[in-house]
């Protein structure tokens, strides 16, 4: 496979002093507050991997920012390539007032990490490619903003949270309720023991899904690299109804709902309790899973964790019961945390909080106590780290570990059986059966 | 007649002989998925393959070993494709080695070969291994890949010699492979083999070797050899490697240890690279002890102020006391962001022996607004008495810092001192006492509070005591309390105090409160009426109805019209009231309404009543052109929630609304409901 090898101004003068320019550099505060869109040199250059839905949308928000140059955008899918490359024309060509063509397209991402300009990349490939992904980003010096789940099994997120650590990277999870006041209020509250002590979490997440409508393969459409977007996963035949929107109703790509927006809602109960849960846990999982030619993920779910340190965690298919809701938003889905003092409930998403007592919310945390990292905005949070060299509000490690916790619930639910988790260790106890689906073997030639 | 004893044997037989049928059955059933097996296709139900696995899932081993030989026996079968996969699926989960064999010659098949890897590669015994060591021999270049990724990930050590030989050869993607799999597996003669190509590799394979090179030396220094993978990490930092493979071999030095650690980082974080600098800080947060405290901290004044104030940032955050002096000494410091950076940690370490400084830096220049963040996260204990005590008598502007201070760090303690302060000679002392008692204040200072706005210091301050009251009224729990202390002061008030003090009173929202409102409504003087009218306007509970809608259909003034009228309209949309009184009060309000504006109000509150009758209210108001797209959004909001009811009102409003609605989302809604409704 050939593989373009791009000179820009860039890797000029790279060559003539590489350990001055190389990489991302601290840009000062002078370079950022002035109100001129700072110099090409002085942008950071970001390129999208999957350009779909969640990273067309990014690559759009990218656009709002000044300190940012959208340099390319990846995908299998070449008419997604093309709507967004001309998305990103259209605009900084009404910035700078003359017709700008300089965002390139590519369908290998290889290519793109080749490229010395370009300083971070946005991953909105499907979940089985995240992992996979950051790995090659991180070791080709690239800063990373990777989508929840980051990792469709728990040793290939444990590979991408290492490579982030050994290259420096600053990485942020896309788990864009961490960058919300509310969640991180309501973590405050849990962590400085104003529900008293807590001895149960309740993760609500609902979700129907419909037949597939799968009846067998089909073409594979004109510029779409289906061998590609399969990567390291099993070859199957082709279905529209695989790939874009819908692969996260497949295991072979996605846990469903439980890591889809259980990687939001998990997130921040992990992220509120976090010094409560000491494990090792006992997991029983029951889940119901789709019959269908297609799809397979658990649609209804029942798993309950208990901890070591006492506390009991459960994540159910079910509503939240209408009296623990916020009347205005009237969100089903969210996490409540109950203790001995009371009880809180955080819709997911958007944060609604609902207390009893209801003056719990009126709670101030005073400067002494435990704050949580605070992000006014999720993508500026990473674009700054990237400057700073700073932490991110979701770093990898975080990534992981709630992608780790949402993978154990989608196991327990497909073993029926009790499981033992050490979370130290990140493996199951005497259970050689649970721990050989920590990972899956990886399609030729695909590894990590 | 049988005997109970009989009775109770013959039932048990009945019972034995229907869960034996019950059983045969459900074999029956597996038996009859396993010969239809064969013949899957992709698109087809996987109910029966369903059942096979939940069969394998639920069997004790000796079935689910019979089992999974059975579907062995299919790979070598005239079975489709598909079968095929889903079999090696099953085998990956449940196959032992007594079907390596079978699986073991699809290693090198074109269409299974991925497959049957899948399976092989979990399966936890020595065969399985084996079998895909012996297939390198004869597969080809992409299953050949395949094979060393799947050894890799078992750590073959006798596929070692096989790999570095891959590792050497011409083939790119196959010498990558075999790159990933050596530093999986490890061992002397992978790190032999990774060094030596090191020095010759290109491109890809030489960003690959590298990186497998650093995970070997992980894998040293997690073997407790920490010497020998130093020594690794030193090799890996060299200046003409990319930066980013410096910052993984920094990173491996700095958790190594050893003599060459610190020389280096005092190289780094004196040097002019300020990436390499955050990394190194970094690195040392994660893996060193407190002595680091102090290296840092001798290291300080030596750095370029850039430097310094990423050393000052990380200090704060390492949270060690210890480097309180060498911090305290930075806020001298000439250099803006250095200054700034130390008043930052001062915040985080200090104690009450750094307020004069931040207090100082607070009143006033560049860093002022870091000293106030810093005042607000000083950690120690002893800072809030020392904070209460300077802002009893400091000179004012020290006090009022260290009373906004006080209020951002909730320190309630402070109250009755802030009480006083709210009475102080300097006017930016009162304003910000007044603040922090907005923020602290309980039922208890509500009496001091009601006092300050009759009476307070300077008329100017009346505006924000009246806020702090209702602020604090509307928190307290002991509203009868409050209205009572509001109320005592009330009647010999002065007007203007009057007027302030009754804006208050739908804080505290009680009967008597809401008594004295009412009679205030029909006082002779025009600030104490507009006071009580708009007071009334903001009450918390439909009590004030009546009276409001009574306002609204008589007064003259028009402000007080609409401010009567509005504040009835939003008392008709609470929640304790049942429908028909909500509608009643909605149809009294469009009647006494003049103008659109409130019109509009009443439409939409209407539209968050379930009631076919809402839908009627509002069906008139879709032919007036100044209300048609609040009528609008109403009508659909209203026919939504109907279940059902009323299926002729929603035909007859809907198709109104498709008359007239130019938004396209609404008219897609009220498509819907209007064929719903049978339109």
């Amino acid at each position: 496979m050939s593989r373009r090898t791009r000179l820009t101004r860039r890797r000029l003068l790279q060559g003539a002093a590489a350990a001055a320019l190389a990489g991302p550099y601290i840009v000062s505060a002078d370079a950022l507050g002035l109100a001129a869109r700072p110099s090409a040199s002085n942008r950071l250059g970001i390129a999208g991997i999957g350009v779909g839905g969640r990273g067309g949308g990014h690559m759009r928000s990218l656009l709002q920012d000044d300190d940012v140059q959208v340099l390319a955008v990846c995908d299998v899918d070449r008419g997604r390539a093309v709507a967004n490359k001309n998305v990103i024309e259209k605009h900084y060509s009404g910035v700078q007032g003359t017709t700008y063509a300089g965002c390139d397209t590519y369908k290998d991402f290889r290519e793109v990490l080749d490229r010395p300009d370009v300083d971070a990349v946005v991953i909105g490939a499907p979940d089985h490619w995240h992992s996979l992904l950051t790995v090659y980003a991180a070791r080709a010096g690239k800063d990373i903003y990777c989508e929840k789940p980051v990792s469709n099994t728990i040793l290939e997120g444990r590979k991408a949270a290492d490579a982030v650590k050994r290259y420096g990277r600053v990485f942020q999870t896309g788990s864009q309720e961490r960058s919300r006041d509310n969640c991180r209020y309501a973590g405050e509250l849990v962590q400085n023991g104003y529900l008293g002590k807590v001895h149960t979490i309740r993760v609500f997440l609902p979700k129907k899904v419909g037949p597939s409508g799968c009846k067998g393969p089909e073409p594979i459409p004109e510029g779409f690299d289906y061998d590609m977007w399969l990567g390291p996963r099993p070859w199957e035949p082709y279905h529209p109804r695989r790939c874009h929107g819908t692969f996260r109703w497949i295991r072979d790509y996605s846990d469903g709902e439980l890591t889809d927006r259980g990687a939001h809602t998990n997130d921040i109960a992990l992220l509120a309790a976090e010094p409560l849960l000491k494990g090792p846990a006992t997991i029983i999982g029951k889940g119901r899973f789709i019959d269908d030619p297609l799809f397979d993920v658990a649609t209804e779910y029942n798993v309950e964790f208990q901890y070591a340190s006492g506390i009991r965690y459960i994540v159910s298919s079910e509503q939240a019961p209408p009296d623990v809701i916020c009347s205005i938003t009237g969100d089903r889905r969210g996490i409540k945390f109950e203790g001995d003092r009371g009880w809180l409930f955080v819709a997911i998403h958007g944060g609604a909080l609902k207390a009893d007592p209801p003056d719990l919310l009126k709670t101030k945390i005073g400067p002494g106590e435990i704050h949580l990292g605070r992000s006014p905005d999720h993508r500026r949070n990473w674009l700054d780290a990237i400057k700073t060299r700073g932490p991110t509000v979701a770093p990898a490690e975080d990534g992981h570990r709630t992608a780790t916790f949402c993978h154990l619930t989608d196991i327990a639910c497909w073993l029926d059986r009790k499981l033992v988790w050490d979370f130290d260790k990140e493996e199951f106890v005497n259970d050689p059966g649970a721990n050989a689906m920590r990972d899956r073997p990886a399609r030729s030639p695909w590894n990590f | 007649m049988p005997s109970t004893r009989t009775r109770i044997l013959a039932g048990l037989v009945v019972c034995v002989l229907a869960a034996a049928a019950v059983s045969w059955a459900a074999e029956a059933d597996v038996e009859q998925a396993m010969k239809d097996l064969p013949k899957y296709e992709f698109g087809q139900s996987r109910a029966q393959l369903t059942l096979i696995q939940e069969t394998l899932r639920a069997a004790e081993p000796a079935k689910r070993t019979d089992l999974c030989n059975r579907l062995a026996a299919l790979l070598s079968s005239g079975a489709t494709d598909a079968a095929k996969r889903w079999v090696c699926r099953q085998l990956s989960i449940f196959g032992t080695e007594a079907q390596v064999p079978q699986l073991a010659p699809l290693l090198v098949d074109e269409q299974l070969s991925d497959m049957a890897r899948y399976a092989l590669e979990r399966i936890e015994h020595p065969s399985a291994v084996e079998a895909m060591r012996k297939a390198l021999a004869s597969a080809k270049p992409g299953q050949k890949i395949g094979l060393i990724n799947s050894l890799g990930v078992r750590r073959d050590e006798k596929a070692v010699d096989d790999l570095v030989k891959a590792l050497q050869g011409g083939d790119q993607p196959t010498a990558t492979a075999a790159a990933r799999a050596l530093a999986k597996i490890g061992g002397p003669k992978a790190v032999e083999a990774l060094a030596d190509m090191r020095t010759k590799a290109e491109g890809d394979l030489l960003a690959v070797v590298r990186d497998a090179y650093l995970q070997c030396a992980d894998g040293l220094l997690a073997a407790g050899k920490a010497a020998q993978a130093a020594e690794m990490y030193q090799q890996m930092y060299k200046p003409d490697l990319p930066k980013h493979v410096r910052t993984a071999a920094l990173r491996g030095i700095v958790a190594a240890g050893g003599e060459k650690t610190m020389p280096l980082l005092t190289e780094i974080l004196t040097g002019n690279d300020t990436e390499m600098q955050a990394s190194a800080l970094r690195f040392l947060r994660e893996v060193a002890g407190p002595e680091i405290t102090k290296a840092l901290t001798d290291l300080l004044p030596k750095l370029p102020p850039e430097t310094q104030a990423m050393m000052l940032a990380d200090l704060g955050a390492r949270g060690d006391p210890a480097a309180l002096p060498a911090v305290a000494k930075a806020v001298a410091s000439d250099n803006e962001a250095v200054k700034k950076a130390a008043v930052l940690a001062l915040g985080q370490l200090g104690d009450a022996s750094t307020l004069p400084a931040l207090t100082a830096l607070a009143a006033g220049g560049p860093c002022a607004d870091e000293a106030r963040q810093a005042l607000d996260t000083l950690p120690a204990a002893n800072v809030n008495p020392a904070m209460i005590e300077q802002a009893k008598s400091a000179e004012p502007n020290v006090r009022k810092e260290v009373i906004r201070s006080l209020g951002a760090r909730g320190v309630t303690a402070a109250v009755p001192v802030l009480v006083q302060a709210a009475r102080a000679d300097d006017k930016a002392v009162r304003q910000e006492a007044f603040r922090s008692l907005e923020k602290l204040a309980g039922s208890q200072a509500v009496p001091e509070l009601v006092a300050l706005v009759v009476n307070p210091k300077d008329a100017e301050d009346r505006p924000a005591a009246q806020r702090a009251l209702a602020t604090v009224a509307g928190r307290c729990p002991e509203k009868e309390a409050c209205a009572s202390a509001m109320l005592a002061a009330l009647d010999a008030a002065p007007a203007d105090a009057k007027a302030a003090l009754l804006q208050t009173l739908p804080a505290a929202g009680t009967d008597k409160a809401l008594a004295a409102l009412k009679k205030c409504v029909g006082s002779d003087d025009e600030k104490v009426r507009d006071a009580a009218i708009r007071s009334l306007a903001d009450w918390p509970d439909p009590a004030a109805a009546p009276d409001l809608l009574a306002i609204a259909q008589t007064v003259e003034k028009t402000a007080h019209q609409v401010l009567a009228l509005r504040g009835y309209i939003r008392l008709a949309g609470s929640e304790s009231l049942k429908a028909d009184q909500r509608l009643q009060m909605y149809k009294d309000a469009m009647a006494a309404a003049k103008r659109p504006d409130e019109k509009k109000q009443v439409l939409g509150g209407l539209g968050g009543v379930k009631a076919v009758a809402a839908l009627e209210m509002v069906i008139p108001a879709l032919d007036d052109a100044a209300l048609q797209k609040e009528a609008c959004a109403a009508a659909v909001a209203i026919a939504k929630n109907l279940g059902g009811q009323g299926k002729p009102v929603i035909v007859e409003a809907m198709k109104k609304v498709l008359a007239i609605s130019k938004d396209k989302r609404l008219n897609g809604e009220a498509q819907t409901l209007l064929k719903k409704a049978g339109g």
